[in-house]
């Protein structure tokens, strides 16, 4: 303690003397003389500068382990296969399609994998019936836009359906959000919303008179490997690393304000038991009124920023790693700033593929495209 | 269930981007560098030596970034140790700023060169662990971040220590800023054990 008080002591009087004596010096004078007494910033510290060795509490609570058991599955094996969970009811099978995974934001276009997904499940209709196939939307944006739009991927799902099986009579429906799976509220709103996004598969296929309900969704135990670091430490400039996928999106609020960022995923890298995903996000133009001092919060629309990666042909989802307090290992999105032009790097850690993928879906805010076949790579 | 067709990876070896630009070499002796020159195609040689005061520091990695929120002004971050001893780990950092500005007199803090923000965490990606600086009585144990300050151009060394990490690995991850990017692989000099 004895130098942590001098510092104290010194700092006030020091400030001319130190600012005058690192002036007068030529730059890196590797032969300059240290100034008299203790300069913070100058003259290395020691632990007993700062009152000696921490004890073992002081020590815990500065460690934080996080857990890589995240790695949700929304695939399940039975009779009737299923892209999230199966509901049996009486002699009525319905299928629940999660539609994130199926399509980008607002759109009815069905990706490869999700066509080949559904026909896969198509496949397994018993010969000749009739399937509903209704869609449905969260709560946001107009009601008249939800109903139009869940139309139309119900629609998608049917015809990518029927194409396999021309013995089977498919009826699409859109309902919009008139059909709630889950209310939207509270702290899981975004995981609620979620789930309201859906195309449900319907028929009659079970043995009449026979009720029971299954709801099955389980977790897939994550995968664990060695960590392997490179032969010397590295620092990887966001300026240096061309993004794998980019996108111009809006910024998400609710005041009809457009601004946009440029939002760029990097390749994916494996490390170990996880993998470290990587998001450059540029403004281009003011946030809220800001040109400096933009944080990764503001940009992704103060509290909807939800990354995570899908495999589109397994339907394995992953989700930032957590410790205690639901800590993340990730770059905090309140520090983490740029200026308009600037780009700013979001990374967040989720659990290791549990097979080896070339490539993952990533999605970043509710409201923004997914970010599709970006690569996963090795370190 | 059917195993679905995955696409070839689109991703060729070259599609990654080698240390460049802003990103400076990394020198653990000559032969690191040497490898690392081989590695990336850069002919740029390792951070040179920086004086401090009397003492002369060696990085081993160096990277100059963006002040966190600011269009104009940017500070040199110089890795030099990250050394284990007893009970804590201490991390050694030249940091030298680059301020807008004409008046050669104005200093700038540590404070300021981290964007007015001050949360070093240091990872251990094969236990996902993370550490912070540790805090003893009400004492945070680093380099107090407003009161080192320097003027532009000149480098000033920045301590601070965190928990010694469980199992002694190899190499942590550093991760000085929220806006600058991860030092990676940093290895770890293992001294006594507490």
């Amino acid at each position: 303690m004895r130098r942590a008080r001098r510092t104290r002591a010194l700092a006030a009087g020091l400030g001319a003397v130190v600012a005058a004596s690192l002036l007068s010096a030529t730059a890196a004078a590797a032969d300059e003389e240290a100034p008299e007494g203790f300069v913070p910033g100058v003259d290395p510290l020691t632990l007993d500068d700062l009152g000696g060795q921490p004890s073992r509490e002081d020590l815990d609570r500065a460690t934080t382990r996080l857990d890589p058991g995240v790695a949700t599955t929304f695939e399940l094996a039975g009779a009737v296969t299923s892209l999230e969970y199966v509901e049996v009811e009486e002699d009525e099978v319905v299928v629940t399609l999660e539609t994130d995974v199926l399509f980008d934001v607002s759109s009815a276009d069905l990706s490869q994998a999700a066509v080949e997904r559904v026909q896969e499940i198509a496949e397994e209709l018993p010969d000749g019936v009739t399937a509903t196939v209704a869609g449905h939307t969260d709560s946001v944006g107009e009601e008249a836009d939800n109903l139009d739009l869940s139309q139309r991927r119900a629609q998608a799902v049917a015809d990518a359906a029927a194409a396999v099986r021309p013995d089977v009579t498919f009826d699409a429906q859109g309902y919009g959000e008139s059909q709630l799976k889950v209310a939207e509220s509270g702290d899981d709103v975004a995981e609620d919303r979620a789930q309201n996004r859906r195309v449900e598969l319907r028929y009659s296929g079970t043995t009449p008179g026979e009720r029971s309900i299954e709801v099955e969704e389980h977790d897939v135990d994550p995968v664990t490997a060695e960590f392997v670091p490179g032969d010397r430490p590295r620092v990887e400039p966001v300026e240096d690393v061309e993004p794998a996928v980019e996108k111009t999106v809006l910024v998400p609020n609710a005041d009809g304000r457009e601004e946009e960022v440029r939002v760029g995923v990097e390749p994916i890298v494996v490390r170990g038991s996880v993998m470290r995903l990587r998001v450059q996000l540029t403004p281009l133009g003011p946030v809220d009124g800001d040109e400096d001092r933009i944080r990764v919060y503001d940009m992704t629309g103060r509290g909807e920023l939800h990354p995570s990666a899908v495999d589109p042909y397994t339907l394995v989802s992953y989700s930032p790693v957590r410790g205690s307090g639901a800590a993340k290992l990730h770059t905090d999105p309140v520090s983490a700033q740029t200026s308009v032009g600037g780009t700013v790097r979001y990374e967040v850690y989720l659990p290791r593929p549990v097979e080896p993928v070339a490539s993952l879906y990533v999605n970043v805010a509710p409201t923004w495209p997914t970010f599709e076949d970006v690569p996963v790579v090795g370190d | 269930m059917t195993s679905l067709r995955r696409p070839r990876s689109p991703l060729s070896p070259s599609r990654r981007s080698p240390l460049a630009g802003r990103a400076l070499v990394v020198a653990l002796g000559a032969a690191s560098a040497l490898a690392l020159a081989g590695c990336t195609g850069d002919a740029e040689e390792g951070p040179t030596p920086v004086a401090v005061g009397a003492t002369e520091y060696q990085p081993i990695l160096e990277t100059r970034q963006p002040v966190p929120g600011s269009a104009e002004d940017e500070v040199t971050i110089g890795l030099v140790s990250l050394t284990a001893d007893g009970s804590t780990v201490e991390l050694r950092v030249l940091l030298t700023p680059h301020f807008a500005g004409d008046d050669p007199t104005e200093s700038y803090s540590v404070y300021d060169m981290f964007g007015r923000d001050h949360d070093p965490r240091i990872v251990d990606v094969g236990t996902l662990t993370e550490y912070k600086i540790v805090s003893s009585s009400g004492t945070t144990l680093s380099t107090d971040p407003h009161e080192a300050e320097t003027v532009n151009g000149r480098p000033v060394l920045y301590q601070a220590w965190f928990p010694r990490p469980e199992g002694e690995p190899a190499t942590v991850d550093v991760r000085l800023n929220d806006s600058w990017p991860a030092l990676e692989d940093v290895p770890v000099t293992w001294e006594s054990e507490e």
